[in-house]
């Protein structure tokens, strides 16, 4: 059965899976951290959290999804993620990279996508590479109507010791700038293992 | 009885079945459970009639005092797992991201768990889904945002109409979800049908009006296929009429949009230059299909008999293709047919055993390449790259009907879950991936075709979202792709819901009139082939030992999940291989 913790108005609350915060969260955030110290980061308050823990243990893949405003068609969400070595999915952060920063057979624009370069740079003084993707999703794949939104995506890779953590930021393009700050915060205090 | 568990328990269950079986229910009931259990139990009881999502997971979570009231009341045990199991199943579905405008999937996601005879209005949710807010409001305390995408989907008067609405408020508030979307769907299909037959006007100010009149939110899946589609036939118009002299304008001036794009194929048919000839094809992707264009029975009888042959050819040497094809191999049939999908691209049919590859998909791939039928079934070439066209979707139906096959060799009742979903658009996107890097012909087809067809587009983002993870796919195919369907988890609750009431009822019945149902009741093969909603609509119909075989097999989950690990464990891990492996050299591409 899928285990689900949804918290809400994390306002001034402990997680499940907290341990003692290693400084003060700024106004409006609160501090999480993974269980295993696997990263901690600084989370908007007001945004709701989602973790999957039976899908963690058996992919190996530690994530929590935050969900904030909705907006249009689509919402506003930030994952920030570990991939343990033995992840399900991805065996390096390059085969991650290489698998999210094109398309499916190697393309970087297409009818439905448009992806910015992967760039080198550090986060948080640790290495990391950054990339954009613009993607036409489809709302109904499986009839033959047409309607979609058009939403924007930005990523932080940062290896690790052992696996790699990944911070993903999804938004429709409308308000892709107008909350990207909330992002920028969660990735201004993540702290990988 | 559950005869396994029986076999394999210990002599205290052994003693409670035998108890049972002299209709001394509860006193082996009591006998079996200790003092502390029982407590338990009536603290479990208590606490799920209450709709309590916490207990009616931990209940679940508690195997085995669930196994001990299975062996000694199994109508009870299987009572109490159906709310425990809808209850879990709810709380799963609402914690689930929502989208603002997802509220039609969300409030079909709902109307499929609450409603007549739901295990759910057992707790007091239902069939009105009014009592949803305040068991959010008790249980889970979500955001506002979330609420009101909830109140949306349930479509709470107050919502739909304005609060300054009162007349039919009473009414409105009497009707299940499915009842509501059904009046708003008529609504919204009337006024479009309006629109399609009558009006003429197709510039944007227009198309941005119609694309936020709140009307056309309430529109089922098919007639929201049909909406977009009248947008895209109105944006095709505004675009084409570029490129039309003034006399040719006035021919279209007018007229209601089919018959614009009617005129308009006329006026672009075998554009030479460029431009003219893109606009040609977006223009041949929208309208519907010439008398000449269309496949006549004949036709329709020789090319399916062409692109099952076809198919075959196509998907062999691939790891989804090869494993459909030793499924066929092993003597199951295979049936391709043509036929109108009503909305949809493809589907295999149970009943028939066919898989039905939509003509209007096919009408519109010989509209784009300027081929009519005839001249297609006269060119091998043509049907072969037609074949490559609607392979992704064969292989997707292919799965399906290895879905069905599976449980009907396993002698187990299999609801359709999206856990089959799952599965099949997983094959279709591993099958993709795998033709796009060793077949060169398929890969430039598509890269054509997505220019051209939403059709294209989508088995392109399929393949790009489950290349992107498997992980994260399976959440977009249960939230995006599939939303309409009951997952494992509530199809089987539902369906032991019903079952155990109608036993229970059964109990109660003169021994006659049971004996003459049983006599006269639906047997197990025709329960078998029920869907989810057939048979929890007509167990009062089926006979005893039918409904305690279904019991039976749905009590044993394991049986089930396991399959579904299993098949998507598969796909992940071939997946790796596939974009591992090298691309074949030219000329080893599979043979048509």
């Amino acid at each position: 059965m899928i285990k689900t913790i949804l918290i809400l108005s994390l306002a001034g609350g402990a997680f499940a899976g907290d341990k003692s915060a290693p400084k003060a969260a700024g106004a409006g955030y609160t501090r999480f951290n993974m269980e295993n110290n696997y990263f901690n980061c600084e989370i908007p308050k007001t945004w709701e959290l989602k973790r999957d823990k039976q899908a963690e243990a058996k992919s190996k893949i530690y994530e929590i999804e935050l969900l904030g405003p909705r907006v249009g068609k689509a919402p506003v969400m930030i994952y920030a993620a570990y991939y343990a070595k033995d992840n399900r999915d991805f065996k390096t952060y390059s085969d991650f990279i290489e698998r999210n920063a094109k398309d499916a057979i190697g393309r970087t624009e297409t009818p439905t996508r448009k992806y910015t370069p992967v760039k080198k740079s550090a986060l948080n003084r640790k290495k990391a590479f950054r990339f954009e993707r613009e993607v036409k999703e489809f709302l109904h794949p499986e009839s033959d109507s047409e309607e979609f939104v058009l939403v924007k995506e930005k990523f932080y890779v940062l290896p690790a010791k052992e696996g790699f953590h990944v911070l993903h930021y999804y938004a429709p393009k409308s308000v892709f700038a107008k909350h990207l700050r909330v992002f920028n915060k969660l990735a201004s205090t993540f702290k990988g293992l | 009885m559950n005869m396994r568990s029986l076999k394999s328990g210990a002599n205290k269950g052994l003693l409670a079945a035998v108890l049972f079986c002299f209709a001394a229910t509860g006193a082996a009931f009591a006998q079996d459970l200790t003092k502390e259990e029982s407590a338990a139990l009536k603290n479990y009881e208590a606490a799920i009639s209450s709709a309590d999502p916490v207990a009616a997971k931990k209940f679940l979570e508690d195997g085995g005092l669930a196994d001990k009231l299975r062996l000694a009341e199994p109508e009870h045990a299987a009572n109490l797992v159906a709310k425990a199991q809808a209850l879990t199943d709810l709380e799963q579905l609402l914690d689930r991201t929502w989208r603002a405008a997802q509220d039609m999937e969300l409030s079909r996601a709902l109307s499929l768990r609450i409603d007549f005879n739901k295990p759910l209005e057992k707790v007091g949710i239902g069939p009105a889904p009014e009592p949803l807010l305040a068991w959010m409001k008790k249980y889970k305390k979500y955001s506002d945002a979330k609420t009101r995408t909830v109140k949306k989907a349930i479509r709470e008067f107050e919502t739909v109409f304005g609060t300054a609405a009162v007349a039919g408020k009473v009414q409105w508030n009497a009707a299940t979800i499915r009842e509501r979307n059904a009046l708003l769907s008529e609504k919204a299909a009337q006024t479009l049908e309006q629109l399609i037959n009558y009006e003429t006007k197709t510039d944007k100010a227009f198309q941005d009006q119609l694309k936020s009149a709140d009307i056309f939110r309430y529109l089922d899946p098919a007639g929201r296929a049909r909406f977009e589609r009248y947008l895209n036939q109105m944006a095709t118009v505004e675009l084409a009429k570029t490129r039309l002299s003034v006399p040719q304008e006035d021919r279209i001036k007018g007229q209601p949009i089919e018959q614009q794009m009617y005129l308009l194929g006329s006026l672009f048919d075998n554009s030479k230059n460029r431009g003219a000839a893109s606009i040609e094809r977006k223009v041949d992707s929208a309208r519907a299909s010439r008398p000449g264009e269309t496949l006549s029975f004949q036709n329709n009888q020789l090319l399916a008999g062409m692109l099952q042959t076809g198919v075959v050819g196509e998907v062999k040497g691939t790891v989804a293709g090869d494993k459909i094809l030793k499924f066929y191999r092993s003597g199951a049939k295979l049936s391709v047919a043509i036929e109108s999908c009503r909305g949809c691209y493809a589907k295999y049919e149970p009943s028939t055993g066919k898989i039905v590859l939509d003509s209007e998909m096919i009408q519109q791939y010989l509209r784009v390449n300027n081929i009519n039928a005839e001249t297609l079934l006269k060119n091998k070439t043509q049907v072969a790259a037609l074949a490559k066209y609607v392979s992704p979707m064969f292989v997707h139906e292919a799965t399906h009907q290895m879905q069905h096959d599976w449980a009907a060799r396993a002698r187990i009742y299999k609801p359709y879950v999206q856990e089959d979903e799952i599965e099949s658009a997983s094959m279709e996107a591993l099958y993709t991936t795998e033709k796009m890097k060793k077949d060169k012909k398929f890969k430039n087809l598509f890269l054509k075709m997505e220019k051209n067809t939403t059709y294209a587009q989508k088995r392109i983002e399929t393949m790009n979202r489950f290349n992107e993870g498997s992980v994260k796919f399976d959440k977009t195919v249960r939230q995006v792709y599939y939303y309409g369907i009951p997952s494992f988890d509530a199809a089987s609750s539902q369906i032991l819901s019903a079952i155990s009431a109608e036993l229970e009822r059964r109990k109660a019945m003169p021994a006659a009139d049971r004996t003459a149902l049983d006599q006269s009741g639906a047997g197990l093969n025709d329960a078998m082939d029920m869907t989810v909603t057939e048979l929890t609509g007509s167990v009062a119909d089926i006979k005893t030992d039918a409904l305690r075989k279904i019991q039976d097999d749905l009590l044993h989950k394991a049986v089930y999940t396991g399959h579904y690990e299993s098949a998507s464990d598969w796909t992940g891990s071939m997946l790796g291989t596939v974009r591992t492996s090298a691309a074949p050299k030219r000329g080893a591409v599979p043979a048509l």
